[in-house]
């Protein structure tokens, strides 16, 4: 093939892959405009949560190469932020309330940030384990703020310029607003030169820092990110779920983040939103094996790792890039 | 008297015991061409590390064009115009060669995470210019058209390239290269020559480890002979053929010196 034609299909490819985006996008406005009581509207309103979640942990699991178990921290703060702001203290402004709790998780990402990130691999990864776990406990103990295991009820719904977000189709295009712009500004800085330097360290840090790339700085802001990204949806789950318990930020959320990126393709960026969509979707079919849910997610997990360690979106990436190769064939 | 690019004073590094580099001590000056060379194990690979920072020195002083830089961090180093090449391919395998090349000119732009997350105009032109400097030293080495192959599926000989092309893309002071001729053919080695004299010529300061003599002795303006941790022999190549010592080091070992007229 020579070069004028691989740059030819290289253009359609990318002609491709907007065409692809664009209908995405077609299909997540649409739905509710089209079925406007369906009850998939509520699951696609949790698969918008879990999306902005996974995007910012893809840009530390996927691009940066950090794994993190602890996140659900961020979720729970983010949640009891708004929870806490609107039930207790009669604060209605969610969208600073929102900001306040983005502040909060930053705080405590940079005090567990610190010291955990300086660790690799398992030790990182048990370090923020052991993080998430305290701040649940630590939730669960502060009983007159955060409702202590009977949580908070009652949380009202997001308002913002006298509107209220109180219905299913108001708050489906809220959160997948927040969807579109968290996954815009992702796509910049996975696309940018930090990016690059993100996926540098995932490969080799000491590589990375004679690329004059500052690697610890990189990591915590990749930290960082994901964090807010994690508040955001916290703070977006009160407003729409109502109310919020301990119960529902333990670990099994990080289980969850980790198995939903994996299988819609980590390090893709838009396999959060794949990984969120498809395994919500799979949940409300599972709702009728409760017991078997924590198996079923570690039968899915391991069928992932060993067959399609790429994810949904990675292995189609490669099916992708691949198309159009043509093989020599025996005989040719 | 020349401007010294790159100086190393009574510099140690020991391992729990193991002394890897044992009071080294030499100065290469801004335009020259320094290889180290001495048998497998005496110390060359650890000079390299403790030069661009990977672990501290246990003792001594390193200078970069008059700056002490024991207690900066290898990013820092890096920034003072540092560029390296590594022995076992420092190339980062899972990106394309292009990306690669591109993460050489990282440290060269200053725009930030924000400016980046928001695309403003001044970081996509700084993209812009990236991608096209990167280019020109992929056209330059042969290998405009690999641009979008993973790195990982390169030759050896390209690979080795390419991470050369990426070192000397941000047009650094001081260049040090390990084993750069390792694995090399006749061919490839030719070129490598005639592109590190080309990088001289370009007033790029180059400090060389090396096993290959023959190249050694074609383009060193001095070598600096390692044995051991220690340095037993510091010279121009005629000089350095005819060390004993140097010749008593490598006895035995398949890649004697060259054993010019003498």
């Amino acid at each position: 093939m020579n070069y004028l034609s691989q740059v030819h299909s290289l253009i359609i490819k990318i002609m491709v892959k907007k065409a692809f985006s664009l209908l995405a996008w077609g299909l997540i406005i649409s739905f509710p405009l089209i079925f406007p009581k369906s009850y998939f509207l509520g699951i696609l309103i949790f698969a918008g949560i879990w999306s902005i979640m996974l995007i910012g942990f893809d840009v530390l699991v996927g691009y940066c190469g950090q794994l993190s178990l602890g996140h659900n921290a961020f979720f729970a703060i983010g949640a009891y932020s708004a929870g806490i702001l609107a039930v207790k203290y009669n604060f209605h402004h969610p969208l600073l309330a929102m900001a306040i709790g983005v502040g909060i998780s930053l705080l405590l990402a940079w005090i567990i940030g610190l010291p955990s990130l300086r660790l690799k691999g398992y030790y990182l990864a048990i370090a923020t384990l052991g993080f998430g776990l305290i701040i649940n406990n630590v939730i669960l103990g502060l009983n007159q703020l955060t409702g202590g295991a009977s949580g908070l009820n009652f949380i009202p719904s997001f308002e913002f310029a006298g509107l209220s977000f109180d219905t299913d189709i108001r708050f489906y295009f809220l959160v997948w607003f927040f969807v579109a712009v968290i996954l815009v500004v992702s796509l910049n800085l996975v696309k940018s030169r930090f990016g690059r330097a993100f996926l540098a360290i995932r490969e080799e840090e000491t590589f990375a820092s004679m690329m004059r790339i500052p690697v610890f700085r990189y990591k915590l802001f990749a930290f960082f990110y994901s964090a807010v990204c994690a508040s955001i949806a916290g703070s977006l789950y009160a407003h729409y779920a109502g109310t919020i318990t301990p119960d529902g930020f333990t670990f099994m959320i990080s289980i969850h983040m980790v198995v939903m990126l994996f299988l819609g393709g980590k390090g893709t960026i838009w396999g959060g939103i794949m990984g969120a969509v498809f395994l919500k979707l799979l949940s409300e079919w599972l709702t009728a094996f409760q017991e078997y849910e924590m198996p079923v997610w570690a039968a899915i997990f391991i069928m992932v790792l060993i067959f399609m360690p790429k994810g949904i979106l990675g292995s189609l990436q490669v099916a992708f890039k691949n198309f159009g190769v043509k093989t020599i064939k025996e005989g040719e | 008297m020349e401007a010294t690019c790159l100086e190393i004073r009574n510099v140690s590094k020991n391992f729990n015991g193991l002394l890897a580099v044992n009071k080294v001590s030499f100065s290469i000056g801004i335009g020259q061409i320094v290889s180290i060379i001495g048998p497998n194990g005496a110390g060359k690979t650890c000079l390299l590390n403790l030069i661009t920072g990977v672990y501290p020195s246990s003792a001594g002083k390193i200078l970069v064009q008059g700056t002490e830089i024991m207690d900066k961090k290898p990013h820092e180093i890096a920034s003072l115009g540092i560029s390296r090449t590594f022995q076992t391919g420092g190339l980062f395998k899972e990106i394309t060669v292009l990306e690669n090349v591109m993460l050489g000119l990282h440290g060269t732009v200053n725009s930030g995470f924000f400016s980046s997350m928001v695309r403003l105009p001044s970081v996509k032109q700084s993209e812009e210019e990236i991608t096209k400097k990167s280019l020109w030293a992929l056209r330059n080495i042969n290998l405009e058209t690999k641009r979008d192959t993973l790195a990982a599926n390169l030759s050896y000989g390209e690979q080795k390239l390419v991470e050369l092309a990426r070192a000397v893309v941000s047009n650094p002071s001081l260049l040090l290269l390990d084993e750069p001729g390792a694995g090399l053919n006749e061919t490839e080695k030719e070129k490598l020559i005639k592109l590190i004299q080309a990088l001289k010529k370009e007033g790029m300061t180059i400090l060389l480890v090396e096993h290959h003599m023959d190249m050694v002795m074609r383009i060193s303006d001095n070598i600096i002979v390692l044995n051991f941790g220690q340095k037993i022999a510091e010279g121009c190549p005629e000089e350095i053929t005819r060390n004993p010592d140097v010749i008593t080091a490598y006895l035995g070992i398949d890649d004697a010196p060259y054993a010019g007229d003498s």
